[in-house]
């Protein structure tokens, strides 16, 4: 790890996610018996990898758990899999006001300028920005960009909410909300989820954190039980939404409630003719028709998650 | 519906077992096979006076050995008595004595063969006195012949001669393994008009020579029931003979009727003969495929056994239905309809029981009565034409329908005929065969038993 | 009927494709009378069949082209393999074919295209079905691990392999009815249309009697003597309940559209069953049936396909035909009122009538298929007049030989112009035009 004047500390290598899991385990047991309150600043630091390789072997098995086709071009969602222990490692610095373990991953968007092909060495950097209130305690978002040759070719911003975290007293809580009754639209599809798909995903996708593994681990963490990696729905969702991206690709996802472990999820995908402005925060992306996606519990008539995909 | 007993006793021991008991001892018959010789022994030729010379001139020219009289330890293919010339009873001595010599000396599988001329045409009580006295003498030397021998008559009509092309396919029938389970029978033959056997068949039945491996060659033969048992036989053997055949059978058959249809490279058609428009499909589908309808074999049949006290109305008109009101429907049709060629030929089963009658069989043993008294009213409607029609009544033949019959009635019933064995389906088929050629022009009403000389009935 | 409508916009075809005939065996319900027959023995038998009828025997048919949607991987040259154990020529090339329920009007349509060129005097086309004797896979773990298994070299990696597997590796994947990329069965996708078109329960049940009322009477009175051939016993279609009635099909519990916001509609009844069976249709060129004395029942005018993107719901799965119809009237000039008979694939009553529901609504033909009114209505009483998969059965692939066939003898019968429309599963669809020779 070697820092620079504007705050990037340059990795040697991705990091390795166990290893950083294992190190939050051990912070948030400090930190349980040390503070409630933070202070309202997030770390400047960027981590950053350069000249990352895909492993095709690792990129075969994502895709065909995916269901999606095992073609060189690198799908989106395994392109932030990739960057993942990037960002993982800001959360895990000891100066991250927020437990890494516990986080809930709200929302993720992605722009994507053009499809990177396997061959490409990627560099990678990760921070975190924006550390806000939230109804239920703080959000943040976490932002990694993928570049290849000096010129960025994908961008996501993930945003997490730390529960029962409250900010110092200069930031105002906002008020809940008032959601409207959640009103499933017409099928079109259903995802049959068994007990092992988390740690299918978790294999595939080397995130092993511990809700996904099975019900005991995810209880041991306050969890009802095992639930579904929130990458893994937008991998589908997006794969299903585009399964041939050809140029640029913007995406979002917005997890509502998880989804517990074997399940079942309906699915609405929704081609809004014309499309409409998908968003475009970080610039870039694709501006071509989009596809609405909701996901939900058919007999809890709960939401899973909304998003929507845009391919040009 | 294998014959074990017949087996049995071909084989060795047993055979020597049945002897010294006294059991019948029925004999393999000799069946025709590709290829068949004629006569490989010396064919005797007995009788005086010119026909009999020019029958012996004829086999001669199909390269038969002829004796015209037997020689002592001599073995004999056949013996052909020629008596068409016999005028009074004791005429019949010396030819009749003559074959008594040449019985003994008959192969297995032999063959005796009368001629003679119609009691019908006889001239007065003597000469009717002759030719009525050679039946009964022949039927019984049926009776005697032993090791699968049988012994027929061809009756000659009219102005019939010992040489004319269906005398000689009579003749070659008789002696042809075709014939094996033929005994004890006589088939009239009338001379024809000309023209209405084509002059290659005659030329080709009176040479011997060249006789068509495929006499049916170019001929379209529809069959009736041709699904299984003897309908499936005589397509086969019709196929062999060159016919392109239409094989017709109810629908619900219909996947035994491809099968054979495919074997016989013919065409399936699932009709019931018992439709109105019965004979109009099967003649547009000739007339479509083939052009012309030269063979109708009204095969299919059925039964439905009642004691006629416990007969019931849907027993009896199903059988009248299918085995002869729809003869006499399709056939009214054919007639009528220009696909049916002038020299077409229709061969009707008809069966024993309808010439004996068979306890349990009143409804069937009606409607084959009625084949065989449609067939000799249409044949009189045919003479001076071309066309002929024919039955043919099958004995105890070993088919599906015969092998429900209870075991020891079958075999009873098997035994009961001189041959001591049910025919076979091939059998009737081969006589079926013979029928249809253009050389059996000549004959026409006839009602052939296939029955190897069944006790039962006449 | 217009006799004027002509085929202007079609381009010409060189030559005329024919359809000479057909054969198939009666449609048995899964695990019935063909529960331990394969796809190939099936097949045999309908290819037999079709030989016995029309005399074919030995013969070099210019192709034969089938296929089946089930297939075991055993299979992967099954039509070929048909032709070798038929009465068929052995030197008879043959090729699959798989459009899912429309593999069999897709045949027609490939042999008959190539007929029209040249490339072939005859041809058979067909499909056949087995739901009895699908295809079991393996689990993807013990699969890929079989693989590798395979191609290991050592005993150590071959340990290695087999120390992978998990119990759960070792239980079957029965194959499944769902769509891939959606998860929903047809059923579930067509209550979804059914729903959408408000297509009542009372108009489902009552296609579904007509469809078993028609298909009776055609079997009364023989008209599949000639089509049919029976196999293993069966004579007739043994989903056939000639005793049905609309009081007996109301009684039925609905099985798709339960999940749904509107009531569940669809019904054992107005659904097709899981069937097994075969069909095939003997094609030729006029020269191939005149020189061989064969009939000519009806000409292959022409056909369209179409496909929807119902994974992203902007259609339905079984919609396809709607957008396949108004181009295959355009391109030939006609309209509904041209035709005497239409066959429409009954996958579900539901498809049938929410296809006719698309065509006679403007907005619908308008917004959608981008036409200029509605396309028009279809005379109920010229709609499957001998029945059609509600009753028959649905054996995918053979379907369309099925309705080929039978549609090809109507007109011979009755003259005038026939149209088909088969559904499909990965929402594609098959439309074709059958016109009578006179």
């Amino acid at each position: 790890m070697s820092g620079d004047a504007a705050g990037l500390v340059q990795l040697t290598d991705v990091p390795d996610l166990g290893g950083l899991y294992r190190r939050a385990i051990g912070l948030a047991l400090r930190r349980r018996v040390t503070r409630r309150t933070v202070p309202p600043t997030l770390p400047d630091a960027r981590h950053g990898v350069t000249g990352v390789r895909v492993d095709l072997a690792d990129l075969t098995r994502f895709q065909q758990f995916l269901g999606s086709a095992v073609l060189d071009r690198v799908p989106s969602a395994y392109l932030h899999t990739i960057a993942f222990p990037v960002a993982m490692s800001v959360l895990a610095r000891p100066d991250f006001p927020m437990p890494l373990l516990g986080l809930v991953h709200l929302r993720n968007e992605v722009h994507q300028d053009r499809q990177v092909g396997a061959s490409e060495l990627l560099d990678v950097v990760a921070w975190s920005e924006d550390l806000r209130p939230h109804a239920a305690g703080a959000q943040f978002d976490l932002v990694t960009e993928i570049s290849v040759g000096g010129h960025r070719v994908w961008c996501g911003r993930s945003v997490y909410l730390a529960r029962g975290i409250r900010l110092e007293p200069s930031h105002s809580r906002p008020a809940g909300e008032d959601r409207p009754a959640f009103v499933p639209p017409v099928r079109t599809g259903v995802w049959r989820l068994d007990a092992a798909t988390g740690r299918h995903y978790a294999a595939v996708s080397g995130d092993w954190n511990p809700i996904h593994l099975s019900g005991p681990s995810a209880r041991a963490l306050g969890m009802k039980g095992a639930i579904a990696h929130g990458m893994y729905l937008a991998a589908r969702m997006v794969d299903e939404a585009v399964p041939a991206p050809t140029g640029a690709l913007s995406w979002r996802i917005d997890f509502a409630t998880p989804v517990l472990l074997p399940g079942s999820v309906t699915t609405a995908f929704l081609a809004v003719p014309g499309g409409m402005d998908g968003g475009g925060l970080d610039g870039g992306g694709a501006a071509g028709p989009r596809t609405d996606v909701v996901g939900w519990d058919a007999k809890r008539r709960r939401p899973h998650f909304t998003g929507w995909v845009r391919a040009e | 519906m294998a014959d074990t007993y017949l087996n049995l006793v071909n084989s060795p021991l047993p055979a020597r077992i049945a002897k010294a008991l006294g059991l019948p001892r029925p004999s393999v018959l000799r069946r025709y096979t590709e290829g068949e010789v004629l006569a490989p022994h010396p064919v005797l030729v007995a009788g005086a006076g010119a026909g009999a010379d020019a029958l012996a001139e004829v086999l001669l020219g199909w390269d038969i050995e002829v004796r015209r009289h037997v020689l002592p330890g001599e073995a004999l293919s056949a013996a052909v008595v020629v008596l068409d010339a016999a005028t009074e009873p004791a005429e019949l001595a010396a030819p009749m004595l003559e074959l008594g010599q040449a019985v003994r000396l008959l192969v297995p599988g032999g063959r005796v063969v009368g001629v003679l001329r119609s009691v019908a045409d006889a001239s007065g009580p003597a000469e009717a006195a002759a030719r009525q006295g050679i039946d009964g003498a022949l039927r019984s030397v049926a009776h005697e012949l032993r090791a699968g021998a049988t012994a027929n008559g061809i009756i000659l009509r009219g102005e019939a001669t010992t040489t004319d092309a269906a005398t000689l396919a009579a003749l070659r029938f008789f002696l042809s393994g075709r014939s094996a389970y033929v005994d004890g029978q006589f088939i009239e033959v009338s001379a024809v008009p000309t023209g209405s056997v084509t002059d290659l068949a005659a030329a080709t039945a009176a040479a011997g020579e060249g006789v068509s491996d495929q006499p049916l060659a170019g001929k379209t033969a529809v069959v009736t029931g041709a699904a299984r048992g003897i309908g499936a036989e005589i397509a086969r053997v019709l196929a062999r003979e060159g016919a392109r055949v239409v094989a017709v059978d109810v629908p619900a058959a219909g996947e035994q009727l491809a099968a054979v249809a495919n074997s016989v490279r013919g065409t399936a058609l699932q009709l019931d003969i018992t439709a109105p428009e019965a004979a109009a499909r099967i003649l547009d589908h000739v007339r479509e495929r083939f052009g012309v309808l030269d063979i109708v074999v009204h095969n299919a049949g059925i039964t439905r056994d009642k004691l006629l006290a416990n007969m019931d109305a849907a027993r009896w008109d199903s059988v009248i239905a299918v085995n002869i009101a729809s003869q006499l429907r399709m056939n009214e049709q054919f007639l009528a309809s220009d696909a049916f060629s002038d020299t077409g030929r229709i061969i009707s089963l008809a069966s024993t029981s309808g010439i004996a009658g068979n306890r349990g069989q009143s409804n069937y043993a009606a409607s084959k009565a009625g084949v065989i008294g449609m067939v000799r009213a249409q044949a009189a409607g045919f003479e001076g034409t071309g066309r002929t029609i024919n039955a043919v009544a099958p004995g105890f033949i070993e088919t599906d329908m015969t092998a429900r019959i209870p075991p020891l009635t079958r075999q009873v019933a098997r035994r009961l005929s001189s041959l001591q064995q049910g025919g076979l389906p091939v059998d009737v088929a081969e006589t079926v065969a013979f029928l249809a050629a253009a050389a059996a022009a000549g004959i026409n009403g006839q009602v052939v038993r296939v029955c190897g000389q069944n006790l039962v009935g006449a | 009927m217009a006799d004027q409508a002509g085929t202007q916009n079609a381009a010409p075809s060189p030559r005329t494709a024919v359809v000479i005939g057909g054969n198939r065996i009666p449609f048995a319900r899964a695990g019935g009378a063909y529960a331990y027959s394969s796809n190939r023995d099936m097949l045999i038998a309908a290819l037999d069949g079709l030989v016995a009828r029309f005399g074919l025997q030995g013969e070099r048919i210019g192709e034969v082209a089938a296929g089946a949607v089930l297939k075991h991987s055993r299979d992967f040259n099954l039509t070929r393999e048909a032709v070798l154990g038929s009465a068929l020529s052995p030197a008879t090339p043959a090729y699959d074919l798989q459009q899912a329920c429309a593999t069999g009007l897709e045949t027609v349509v490939g042999l008959s295209n190539k007929i029209k060129l040249g490339q072939i005097e005859s041809g058979i086309a067909g499909g056949v079905d087995s739901a009895s004797d699908a295809p079991i896979a393996v689990s993807e773990g013990l699969r890929r691990a079989l693989l590798d298994l395979s191609r290991a070299k050592t005993t150590q990696q071959k340990i290695r392999i087999l120390s992978k597997l998990r119990p759960r590796d070792l239980s079957p994947n029965a194959p499944g009815t769902g769509e891939p990329r959606t998860g929903l069965s047809m059923g579930e996708h067509q209550a979804i249309t059914t729903a959408a078109w408000q297509i009542t329960r009372e108009a489902q049940d009552d296609l579904a009697y007509r469809s078993h009322q028609n298909l009776a009477a055609a079997f009364e009175r023989d008209f599949f003597s000639d089509l049919m051939t029976p196999y293993r016993g069966l004579t007739r279609d043994a989903n056939l309940r000639a005793d049905t009635s609309l009081e007996k099909l109301a009684t039925l519990k609905p099985v798709f559209g339960t999940g749904l916001d509107t009531p569940a509609t669809m019904t054992a009844g107005n659904s097709t069953p899981l069937t097994d069976g075969a069909a095939v249709v003997l094609l030729g060129s006029e020269e191939y049936a005149r020189t061989n004395n064969l009939p000519m029942l009806a000409n292959v005018v022409d056909a369209e396909a179409a496909a929807v993107d119902f994974v992203h719901g902007e259609e339905g799965l079984l919609m396809a035909p709607v957008h396949a119809m108004p181009r295959l009237l355009e391109r030939n000039g006609l309209t509904f009122d041209d035709f005497d008979f239409f066959e429409i694939h009954e996958a579900f009553a539901g498809t049938v009538l929410s296809s006719i529901a698309a065509w006679e609504d403007e907005d619908y033909c308008t917004r959608v298929l981008g036409l200029d009114g509605a396309l028009g209505s279809i005379d109920r009483s010229r709609l499957n007049v001998h029945g059609s998969s509600l009753a028959t059965g649905h054996p995918f692939a053979a379907t369309g030989g099925r309705i080929v066939a039978s549609l090809g003898k109507t007109l011979s019968e009755q003259g005038g112009r026939g149209l088909i429309s088969v559904c499909a599963a990965g929402g594609q669809g098959v439309v074709a035009i059958l016109e009578a020779r006179n």
